[in-house]
Protein backbone atom coordinates (compact mmCIF):
# COMPACT_ATOMS: atom_id res chain seq x y z
CA UNK A 1 0.00 0.00 0.00
CA UNK A 2 3.26 2.24 1.05
CA UNK A 3 4.47 1.38 -2.49
CA UNK A 4 1.20 2.91 -4.13
CA UNK A 5 1.12 5.81 -2.75
CA UNK A 6 5.17 6.72 -3.14
CA UNK A 7 5.01 8.55 -5.95
CA UNK A 8 2.63 10.82 -4.79
CA UNK A 9 4.79 10.57 -1.23
CA UNK A 10 8.34 11.24 -3.22
CA UNK A 11 7.27 14.47 -5.18
CA UNK A 12 5.78 15.53 -2.14
CA UNK A 13 9.38 15.69 -0.09
CA UNK A 14 10.97 16.59 -3.52
CA UNK A 15 9.58 20.08 -3.17
CA UNK A 16 10.16 19.84 0.51
CA UNK A 17 13.65 18.80 -0.73
CA UNK A 18 14.60 22.01 -3.07
CA UNK A 19 13.35 24.52 -0.70
CA UNK A 20 16.10 22.22 1.45
CA UNK A 21 19.21 24.32 0.35
CA UNK A 22 22.70 22.94 0.08
CA UNK A 23 24.20 26.49 1.62
CA UNK A 24 21.68 26.13 4.27
CA UNK A 25 23.74 23.05 5.72
CA UNK A 26 26.71 24.50 5.02
CA UNK A 27 26.26 27.42 6.71
CA UNK A 28 25.86 25.32 9.50
CA UNK A 29 29.21 23.62 9.14
CA UNK A 30 30.56 26.83 9.01
CA UNK A 31 28.79 27.34 12.44
CA UNK A 32 31.35 24.85 13.50
CA UNK A 33 28.40 22.26 13.89
CA UNK A 34 29.20 18.51 13.21
CA UNK A 35 26.55 16.35 10.71
CA UNK A 36 25.17 15.01 13.54
CA UNK A 37 23.85 18.29 15.05
CA UNK A 38 23.22 19.95 11.31
CA UNK A 39 20.97 16.90 10.28
CA UNK A 40 19.08 17.62 14.19
CA UNK A 41 18.95 21.65 14.22
CA UNK A 42 19.12 22.04 10.72
CA UNK A 43 18.07 19.72 8.08
CA UNK A 44 15.32 17.94 9.98
CA UNK A 45 13.22 20.91 11.13
CA UNK A 46 13.21 22.04 7.71
CA UNK A 47 12.00 19.24 6.09
CA UNK A 48 9.81 17.77 9.52
CA UNK A 49 6.00 19.88 8.13
CA UNK A 50 6.47 17.77 4.69
CA UNK A 51 7.15 14.83 6.40
CA UNK A 52 3.99 14.64 8.68
CA UNK A 53 1.87 15.91 5.94
CA UNK A 54 3.22 12.93 3.58
CA UNK A 55 2.79 10.71 6.41
CA UNK A 56 -0.65 11.83 7.20
CA UNK A 57 -1.94 12.16 3.72
CA UNK A 58 -0.26 8.64 2.55
CA UNK A 59 -1.79 6.63 6.00
CA UNK A 60 -5.51 7.77 5.50
CA UNK A 61 -5.42 7.22 1.57
CA UNK A 62 -4.12 3.35 2.15
CA UNK A 63 -6.57 3.39 5.38
CA UNK A 64 -9.80 3.38 3.12
CA UNK A 65 -7.81 1.54 0.28
CA UNK A 66 -9.92 -1.39 -1.04
CA UNK A 67 -9.39 -2.32 -4.57
CA UNK A 68 -6.01 -3.42 -4.47
CA UNK A 69 -6.47 -4.91 -0.70
CA UNK A 70 -8.99 -6.90 -2.24
CA UNK A 71 -6.47 -8.21 -5.24
CA UNK A 72 -3.88 -9.21 -2.23
CA UNK A 73 -5.91 -10.08 0.79
CA UNK A 74 -5.88 -13.63 2.02
CA UNK A 75 -8.11 -14.98 5.72
CA UNK A 76 -5.05 -13.92 7.09
CA UNK A 77 -4.46 -10.62 6.33
CA UNK A 78 -8.07 -9.47 6.42
CA UNK A 79 -7.98 -5.33 6.89
CA UNK A 80 -10.67 -2.65 7.32
CA UNK A 81 -11.74 -2.12 3.78
CA UNK A 82 -11.84 -5.46 3.20
CA UNK A 83 -13.22 -6.18 5.96
CA UNK A 84 -16.46 -4.00 4.85
CA UNK A 85 -16.25 -5.32 1.83
CA UNK A 86 -17.08 -9.21 2.75
CA UNK A 87 -19.68 -7.63 5.03
CA UNK A 88 -21.56 -5.88 2.48
CA UNK A 89 -21.40 -9.11 -0.03
CA UNK A 90 -22.74 -11.18 3.29
CA UNK A 91 -25.76 -8.85 3.78
CA UNK A 92 -24.70 -7.85 6.97
CA UNK A 93 -24.82 -3.78 6.12
CA UNK A 94 -25.87 -2.92 9.39
CA UNK A 95 -22.05 -4.08 11.02
CA UNK A 96 -20.48 -2.86 7.43
CA UNK A 97 -22.24 0.56 8.45
CA UNK A 98 -20.97 0.19 11.32
CA UNK A 99 -16.97 -0.38 10.47
CA UNK A 100 -17.50 2.10 7.69
CA UNK A 101 -18.41 5.00 10.41
CA UNK A 102 -15.18 3.58 12.63
CA UNK A 103 -12.79 4.40 9.14
CA UNK A 104 -14.27 7.85 8.65
CA UNK A 105 -14.17 8.48 12.67
CA UNK A 106 -9.71 7.27 12.29
CA UNK A 107 -9.64 9.03 9.20
CA UNK A 108 -10.88 12.19 10.45
CA UNK A 109 -8.64 11.93 13.78
CA UNK A 110 -5.59 11.65 11.40
CA UNK A 111 -6.67 14.75 9.26
CA UNK A 112 -7.60 16.53 12.36
CA UNK A 113 -3.96 16.08 13.77
CA UNK A 114 -2.19 17.28 10.81
CA UNK A 115 -4.42 20.55 11.05
CA UNK A 116 -3.49 20.90 14.52
CA UNK A 117 -0.06 20.74 14.31
CA UNK A 118 0.05 23.04 10.73
CA UNK A 119 -1.95 25.81 12.96
CA UNK A 120 0.47 25.16 15.94
CA UNK A 121 3.51 26.26 13.39
CA UNK A 122 1.96 28.52 11.80
CA UNK A 123 1.20 30.47 15.19
CA UNK A 124 4.56 29.94 16.60
CA UNK A 125 5.88 31.43 12.96
CA UNK A 126 3.41 34.28 13.37
CA UNK A 127 3.47 35.39 17.31
CA UNK A 128 6.31 37.47 17.32
CA UNK A 129 4.83 39.99 19.02
CA UNK A 130 3.46 37.21 21.57
CA UNK A 131 7.10 35.83 22.18
CA UNK A 132 8.30 39.32 22.49
CA UNK A 133 6.39 39.29 25.82
CA UNK A 134 7.27 36.09 27.43
CA UNK A 135 10.83 36.50 29.07
CA UNK A 136 12.71 37.17 25.84
CA UNK A 137 16.20 35.78 25.96
CA UNK A 138 15.92 32.81 28.60
CA UNK A 139 12.72 31.32 26.08
CA UNK A 140 15.39 31.78 22.81
CA UNK A 141 17.97 30.52 24.57
CA UNK A 142 16.30 27.36 26.08
CA UNK A 143 15.08 26.66 21.91
CA UNK A 144 18.64 27.08 20.95
CA UNK B 1 46.62 35.04 8.70
CA UNK B 2 45.45 33.31 5.53
CA UNK B 3 48.10 31.63 3.37
CA UNK B 4 46.99 29.56 -0.25
CA UNK B 5 49.59 28.32 -2.61
CA UNK B 6 49.18 26.40 -5.78
CA UNK B 7 45.34 25.61 -5.68
CA UNK B 8 44.09 23.72 -8.12
CA UNK B 9 40.44 22.33 -8.44
CA UNK B 10 38.59 20.90 -11.78
CA UNK B 11 34.73 20.13 -11.75
CA UNK B 12 33.28 17.12 -13.80
CA UNK B 13 31.38 19.25 -16.55
CA UNK B 14 28.99 18.17 -19.48
CA UNK B 15 32.01 18.47 -21.77
CA UNK B 16 34.66 17.22 -19.99
CA UNK B 17 36.56 18.70 -16.89
CA UNK B 18 36.36 22.24 -15.98
CA UNK B 19 39.36 23.80 -14.46
CA UNK B 20 38.23 26.54 -12.03
CA UNK B 21 41.28 26.72 -10.12
CA UNK B 22 44.67 26.97 -11.91
CA UNK B 23 47.77 27.68 -9.36
CA UNK B 24 46.31 30.30 -6.99
CA UNK B 25 48.22 31.44 -4.75
CA UNK B 26 47.80 34.34 -2.39
CA UNK B 27 48.81 35.34 1.22
CA UNK B 28 46.39 37.22 3.75
CA UNK B 29 47.62 39.06 6.62
CA UNK B 30 46.22 39.41 10.28
CA UNK B 31 43.96 42.57 10.18
CA UNK B 32 44.18 42.85 6.19
CA UNK B 33 41.09 43.23 4.33
CA UNK B 34 41.37 41.52 1.40
CA UNK B 35 38.92 41.31 -1.97
CA UNK B 36 39.20 39.00 -4.94
CA UNK B 37 37.81 41.06 -8.26
CA UNK B 38 37.02 39.23 -11.36
CA UNK B 39 34.37 38.45 -13.72
CA UNK B 40 31.23 35.64 -13.48
CA UNK B 41 32.81 32.54 -13.47
CA UNK B 42 36.11 33.13 -12.92
CA UNK B 43 36.53 31.21 -9.43
CA UNK B 44 36.34 34.08 -6.84
CA UNK B 45 33.45 31.49 -4.99
CA UNK B 46 35.78 28.04 -4.97
CA UNK B 47 38.64 29.93 -4.11
CA UNK B 48 36.80 31.13 -0.84
CA UNK B 49 34.63 27.55 -0.79
CA UNK B 50 38.25 25.78 -0.76
CA UNK B 51 39.17 27.87 2.11
CA UNK B 52 36.26 27.29 3.82
CA UNK B 53 36.34 23.84 3.38
CA UNK B 54 33.15 23.21 1.59
CA UNK B 55 35.60 22.28 -1.62
CA UNK B 56 38.17 19.79 -1.50
CA UNK B 57 41.07 20.89 -3.83
CA UNK B 58 42.68 18.93 -6.35
CA UNK B 59 46.53 19.95 -5.00
CA UNK B 60 47.58 22.76 -3.21
CA UNK B 61 47.63 23.46 0.36
CA UNK B 62 46.43 26.36 2.94
CA UNK B 63 47.06 27.41 5.88
CA UNK B 64 44.71 29.19 8.43
CA UNK B 65 46.63 31.22 11.13
CA UNK B 66 49.57 28.60 10.99
CA UNK B 67 47.51 26.05 11.48
CA UNK B 68 47.71 23.44 7.74
CA UNK B 69 43.87 22.76 7.12
CA UNK B 70 44.18 21.46 3.35
CA UNK B 71 47.87 19.92 2.05
CA UNK B 72 47.57 17.78 -1.06
CA UNK B 73 50.48 16.29 -0.37
CA UNK B 74 50.14 13.96 2.39
CA UNK B 75 46.31 13.63 1.94
CA UNK B 76 45.55 16.26 4.95
CA UNK B 77 42.08 17.76 5.14
CA UNK B 78 40.48 19.49 8.02
CA UNK B 79 36.30 19.45 8.05
CA UNK B 80 34.68 22.51 7.81
CA UNK B 81 33.48 22.72 11.08
CA UNK B 82 36.99 22.54 12.91
CA UNK B 83 38.53 25.70 10.67
CA UNK B 84 37.08 28.16 12.78
CA UNK B 85 36.01 30.55 10.38
CA UNK B 86 32.94 32.59 9.76
CA UNK B 87 31.27 32.91 6.02
CA UNK B 88 28.62 35.09 4.70
CA UNK B 89 27.07 33.28 1.60
CA UNK B 90 26.11 34.90 -1.63
CA UNK B 91 22.10 33.84 -0.76
CA UNK B 92 23.00 34.48 3.37
CA UNK B 93 21.76 31.27 3.97
CA UNK B 94 20.12 32.41 6.89
CA UNK B 95 18.22 29.33 8.73
CA UNK B 96 14.39 30.07 7.63
CA UNK B 97 12.61 28.20 11.09
CA UNK B 98 14.93 30.03 13.22
CA UNK B 99 14.75 33.86 15.03
CA UNK B 100 17.38 36.06 14.26
CA UNK B 101 18.67 35.23 17.78
CA UNK B 102 18.81 31.85 17.25
CA UNK B 103 20.66 32.38 13.93
CA UNK B 104 23.18 34.33 15.50
CA UNK B 105 23.78 32.33 18.88
CA UNK B 106 23.92 28.66 16.90
CA UNK B 107 27.40 28.80 16.12
CA UNK B 108 27.85 29.62 19.65
CA UNK B 109 25.30 26.80 21.59
CA UNK B 110 27.88 24.38 21.76
CA UNK B 111 31.07 26.52 23.05
CA UNK B 112 29.48 29.11 25.91
CA UNK B 113 27.33 29.30 28.13
CA UNK B 114 24.01 30.78 28.44
CA UNK B 115 24.24 33.74 29.93
CA UNK B 116 27.55 34.16 28.34
CA UNK B 117 25.34 33.63 25.09
CA UNK B 118 22.64 36.14 25.93
CA UNK B 119 25.01 38.88 26.63
CA UNK B 120 27.47 38.21 23.31
CA UNK B 121 24.58 37.70 21.03
CA UNK B 122 22.92 41.04 22.37
CA UNK B 123 26.03 42.88 22.06
CA UNK B 124 26.32 41.96 18.07
CA UNK B 125 22.62 42.30 17.35
CA UNK B 126 22.70 45.62 19.28
CA UNK B 127 25.85 46.93 16.85
CA UNK B 128 24.15 46.32 13.70
CA UNK B 129 20.90 47.63 15.43
CA UNK B 130 19.06 44.46 14.81
CA UNK B 131 18.39 44.40 18.61
CA UNK B 132 14.89 44.83 17.95
CA UNK B 133 14.32 41.96 15.75
CA UNK B 134 15.95 39.42 17.18
CA UNK B 135 12.83 37.47 17.83
CA UNK B 136 11.82 38.19 14.22
CA UNK B 137 11.78 35.04 12.17
CA UNK B 138 14.63 35.05 9.49
CA UNK B 139 12.00 35.39 6.65
CA UNK B 140 10.35 37.80 7.55
CA UNK B 141 13.27 40.36 7.46
CA UNK B 142 14.20 43.34 4.46
CA UNK B 143 17.17 42.15 2.19
CA UNK B 144 19.55 44.07 3.88
CA UNK B 145 18.37 42.73 7.38
CA UNK B 146 19.01 39.59 6.14
CA UNK B 147 22.45 40.42 5.15
CA UNK B 148 23.67 42.08 8.63
CA UNK B 149 22.10 38.83 10.21
CA UNK B 150 24.32 37.10 8.08
CA UNK B 151 27.18 38.81 9.04
CA UNK B 152 26.44 38.58 12.77
CA UNK B 153 26.16 34.78 12.53
CA UNK B 154 29.69 34.84 10.75
CA UNK B 155 30.98 37.16 13.12
CA UNK B 156 30.25 35.44 16.10
CA UNK B 157 33.59 32.62 15.99
CA UNK B 158 36.00 33.92 18.90
CA UNK B 159 38.98 33.43 16.64
CA UNK B 160 37.75 34.17 13.11
CA UNK B 161 38.77 35.25 9.68
CA UNK B 162 35.68 36.36 8.35
CA UNK B 163 35.16 35.25 4.75
CA UNK B 164 32.87 37.98 3.44
CA UNK B 165 31.54 36.93 0.40
CA UNK B 166 29.33 39.52 -2.08
CA UNK B 167 29.09 39.76 -5.36
CA UNK B 168 28.38 43.11 -7.12
CA UNK B 169 27.07 42.57 -10.71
Amino acid sequence: MTTRYLAYSSRATTAALCGCTAELEEASQMAGAPWLRTLRRITMPLLAPAMINVFLWVAVHAMQELSMALMLYNPSTVVVSTMIWSMWQNGRTADAAVLGVVLIFLSAVLLACGQIVSIMRRGAHSSGILRDQRKRFGENVRRC
Amino acid sequence: MISVRDLEKTFAGAKGEVRALRGVSFEVGKGELFTLLGPSGCGKTTTLRCIAGLEQPLSGEIVINDRKVFSAKRWHFIPPEQRHIGMVFQSYAIWPHMTVFQNVAYPLANAAKRSEINDRVGGILDRLSLGALADRLAPNLSGGQQQRVALARGARRAAADSLARRTVE
